[in-house]
């Protein structure tokens, strides 16, 4: 079921009113039969993976407990189990012809056996975030769950569960526990939260969709038209993902449920390290904290007193982390080599900015700060290069689309790209505007709107029950129904004909 | 009347207090949800300022509220119907044209006479209505009537009548359509088309959509372009870099091949035109049968086809045999090599003739 369509509306009405009547263990079965039928609701056979997940992660996390000595045998199983499942229906088929190629390279001709499975949307989310589960019981960080019901809506609850943002069971678990009181100035900016959600899905990323598949979809564009679909993508997938993620939260708010904020401007970063802290977070701290971390602890114990090529042990350490992290974080988005080398080049560009960060600062230092705009710009050119390496999945176009010259093209292909690149400017012009507001230092557009945040910046706990006591801001709330209904009538005059599925579903 | 002061009670205040918050709070909510659907009417109040509408209301609303024809009904072909009384008609595009020769077809079978509806670039949805707009008002009652189509063509109703092909549907369309609007309706605004259309309704969204949409397209023509270029710049756009042969992966032929929800048949075909030609066609007492045509030979073997596809085609063909329709696929004949075909999936027309014969001679239950 997607979010844009009427099926999704009569679900969430329906679901939430029924939620608020019931006592709380059954508001958590209603939230588990909820979230199987919108998971299942096209491809009902996708439940029996879901499933498989959450029992084979609920007993390897209590054999933990129970068994202690025989920890990581069941570590073993949640991994082989979750992984196993994730490579055979993402992986399978990449891997053979992978294998199938390389044959071929050495003279041996095999015809690879094919998987003709539809990818199950969504599993790369929850299998993650069901694994963190097992890891953080195996490390001690949590304690294991009795409750079968319990964890099945952690790891299926449905707002998140086909594109995030992958919550920790730290978070999400004890919120599937604790009692849920209904807060109606949460409901309220929940609303916004979907509003702005839906408008930035239907009028900005599927209208600037279309120009990016309009120019990915030619044979041979030219510097100016590869490079306006390159901006239309870029923000594309911005919007798209974020509406996704603003839709989700907006949702789980209505049922009590704070879920983790997925982006933080990420277009007005001013360096690799700073683009990572607000793009994609809860994928992003995942890797950190499962992969990046642990692999760095585990170098560290060899490399730490190394020096190579001039470089000190600490940035071999950093390197070599950061690039594998960075390799398998690609490879999580795609079983394509396309998603590799984006992983590869964004790690690749965290490196160069960790061995240039003393330089950095000691420009800083002179007054480099009003460097801050153009390092900002040179940020987004080097992320726009990303999103071509991953919108191009073809690596021979890809290598033609990176030598191209802007004095090859012909006066028709210059207006055309240049009147391709302002059409996707002015239907982004609302998320730049955002980004400004933000930048400046004013509140966020919605978040101005939204009282998420209490006098001292601390975000409020989406079950306090303080704002439902508190007098409502009535000009706030006025607003807030205003920019909801003006984001409405956007959305009707102005959603894009083209209804495209959100982009992060295929991975 | 005495009256006597009361102390209040500090629990009791402060638990009204916060009931009466609670209550201002549901207030608010109400108010957002309110204003949120009280907004858009103000799109009615902007349409005033628009400029006045000139145009026909179009027989597709679905596809575009506004429609001039670029041609007219062809009231004709009722007539030569009518005149011919044929004992067969075919009906299909090119793949039908560069196929089966109606005189060769003629003379093989000696019957009255075959009647082709060959037009090209058309859809299930222009075979539909020569069904029920050209054929079954000429009285004409042909032994059967044959249709040629490809792959998912008889259940994707939105297969050319779009674009470049949306003029073709004049010729063959009433002025009104509402059976064929609804199916498309439910393609191009899901399957709630009608809250969509009372959405309209409500709101005047398509009448606000109309100016504003265009206004924002055309902007940013005056950064990229001066004079003539200026106005030309969006047809030199489509018609020289991104006409059909700049695309990529272009298929041998003009329709791709359809992933797992077009060959999705249970799912589709009563979103299709299918139902409605058999229903047609039975009330007219017609029979009716489909020919899938081989599309071009891979590699010196008939073409590939997903699992999707060939369980799409069984379930295709058991839908029409219960409904009393003959099915004929010519996937896999080993008379149809690719040394016969032209470009695309079109036959060559050396072979026409050889296709016709092979027609007739593999198709004994059509012709007897």
């Amino acid at each position: 079921m997607i979010f844009h369509s009427l099926e999704f509306l009569t679900f969430f009405v329906s679901t939430v009113t029924v939620y608020w009547m019931l006592p709380h263990r059954w508001q958590n079965v209603l939230l588990l039969v909820a979230s199987y039928v919108f998971y299942g609701w096209v491809h009902p056979w996708f439940l029996a993976l879901i499933f498989a997940t959450t029992f084979i992660d609920f007993w390897s996390a209590l054999g933990m407990e129970r068994w202690p000595e025989h920890r990581r045998r069941f570590l073993w199983l949640s991994i082989v189990t979750n992984f196993g499942l994730l490579g055979s229906f993402k992986y399978f088929n990449f891997f053979v012809d992978n294998v199938a190629a390389t044959a071929a390279l050495v003279g041996w001709h095999v015809s690879p056996p094919v998987l003709n499975i539809l990818l199950p949307i969504g599993i790369s989310f929850y299998t993650f975030q069901s694994m963190s589960y097992t890891v953080d019981v195996y490390w001690g960080h949590l304690k294991a769950r009795r409750s079968f019901l319990e964890m099945a809506v952690f790891v299926s609850f449905w707002p998140h569960l086909v594109a995030g943002p992958i919550m920790r069971a730290s978070n999400l678990l004890p919120q599937v526990e604790g009692e849920r009181r209904f807060s109606a100035p949460a409901a309220r900016d929940a609303t916004l939260l979907i509003a702005w959600g839906l408008f930035k899905k239907l009028v900005i990323a599927d209208n600037v969709g279309v120009i990016a598949n309009k120019v990915f979809a030619l044979k041979a564009p030219d510097f100016y038209l590869l490079w306006a679909g390159v901006f239309a993508f870029c923000i594309q997938i911005y919007a798209d993902f974020s509406a996704y993620t603003d839709i989700a939260r907006g949702s789980a708010r209505w049922l009590g449920f704070e879920l983790t904020s997925n982006f933080d401007h990420p277009y007005l970063a001013t360096g690799p390290t700073e683009f990572w802290r607000r793009w994609n977070i809860s994928l992003t701290t995942w890797f950190r904290d499962y992969v990046f971390l642990p692999m760095s602890y585990a170098l560290s114990r060899r490399l730490d007193d190394v020096r190579w090529l001039g470089l000190r042990g600490d940035v071999w350490i950093y390197a070599i982390a950061t690039q594998v992290t960075f390799l398998l974080s690609g490879l999580w988005h795609g079983a394509n080599w396309n998603y590799v080398i984006w992983g590869g080049y964004h790690g690749l560009l965290l490196v160069v900015a960790r061995v240039m960060s003393p330089r950095r600062k000691r420009r800083r230092g002179r007054g480099g700060r009003w460097l801050a705009p153009l390092q900002g710009v040179g940020m987004f050119a080097l992320t726009c290069v990303g999103w071509l390496i991953f919108r191009e999945t073809n690596l021979s176009m890809l290598a033609r689309d990176l030598v191209l010259s802007p004095f090859a093209s012909t006066p028709l292909q210059k207006q055309a790209g240049v009147y391709l690149f302002v059409l996707a400017l002015l239907y982004s012009m609302p998320l730049w505007i955002q980004s400004a507001w933000a930048a400046l230092g004013a509140p966020d557009l919605t978040a101005a709107l939204i009282p998420t945040r209490d006098v001292h910046g601390k975000p409020l706990p989406a079950t306090s029950p303080a704002p439902d006591e508190a007098a409502p801001r009535w000009p706030a709330v006025v607003s807030q129904g205003c920019l909801c209904g003006l984001l409405f009538a956007v959305v009707l005059i102005l959603r894009s004909r083209a209804s495209l599925d959100f982009i992060y579903f295929q991975f | 009347m005495v009256r006597t002061s009361t102390v209040p009670n500090p629990q009791t205040t402060r638990t009204e207090l916060g009931e009466r918050q609670t209550r201002r709070q549901f207030a608010s909510l109400t108010l957002v949800l309110v204003t949120m659907l009280v907004v858009p009417f103000g799109l009615r109040a902007l349409n005033m300022l628009a400029p006045a509408e000139t145009g026909t209301p179009s027989y597709l609303p679905a596809l575009e509220p506004i429609w001039e024809r670029q041609m007219a009904f062809d009231a004709n072909v009722v007539a030569d119907l009518k005149v011919l009384q044929a004992d067969y008609v075919l009906i299909g595009d090119s793949m039908a044209g560069s196929r089966v020769d109606p005189t060769d077809l003629a003379n093989l079978l000696d019957p009255r006479g075959v009647a082709p509806i060959y037009y090209a670039a058309t859809g299930s949805a222009f075979w539909y209505l020569a069904i029920k707009n050209w054929i079954v008002p000429s009285q004409t009652h042909p032994r059967l009537i044959i249709i040629f189509f490809r792959d998912e063509n008889l259940t994707d109703p939105m297969f050319r009548v779009t674009g470049m092909y949306r003029g073709q549907l004049d010729r063959v369309a009433r002025d009104h359509e509402g059976v064929l609007n609804d199916i498309l309706a439910a393609h191009t605004q899901g399957a709630w088309f009608r809250v969509h259309a009372f959405a309209d309704r409500l709101f005047q969204v398509e009448r606000a959509r109309r100016w504003v949409e265009p206004m924002l397209v055309s902007a940013p023509l005056d950064v990229a372009a001066r004079g003539k270029a200026r106005r030309s710049l969006l047809d030199r756009m489509n018609t020289e870099l991104f006409k059909l042969d700049a695309l990529r992966q272009m298929a041998p032929a003009d329709m791709a091949q359809g992933d797992a929800s077009t060959y999705d048949f249970r799912r589709n075909v009563n979103r299709s035109v299918l139902p409605e030609m058999l229903k047609i066609a039975r009330r007219a007492g017609i029979k009716l049968a489909f020919v899938r045509v081989q599309r071009r030979p891979e590699g010196g073997k008939p073409p590939a086809q997903s699992s999707e596809l060939q369980q799409y085609v069984r379930d295709l063909k058991s839908y029409l045999e219960q409904n009393g329709a003959l099915f004929h696929d010519d996937w896999g004949d080993a008379d149809q090599p690719l040394s016969i075909y032209a470009d695309g999936d079109h036959v060559s027309s050396e072979f026409r003739r050889q296709y016709t014969e092979n027609f007739v001679r593999k198709n004994p239950a059509f012709f007897r």
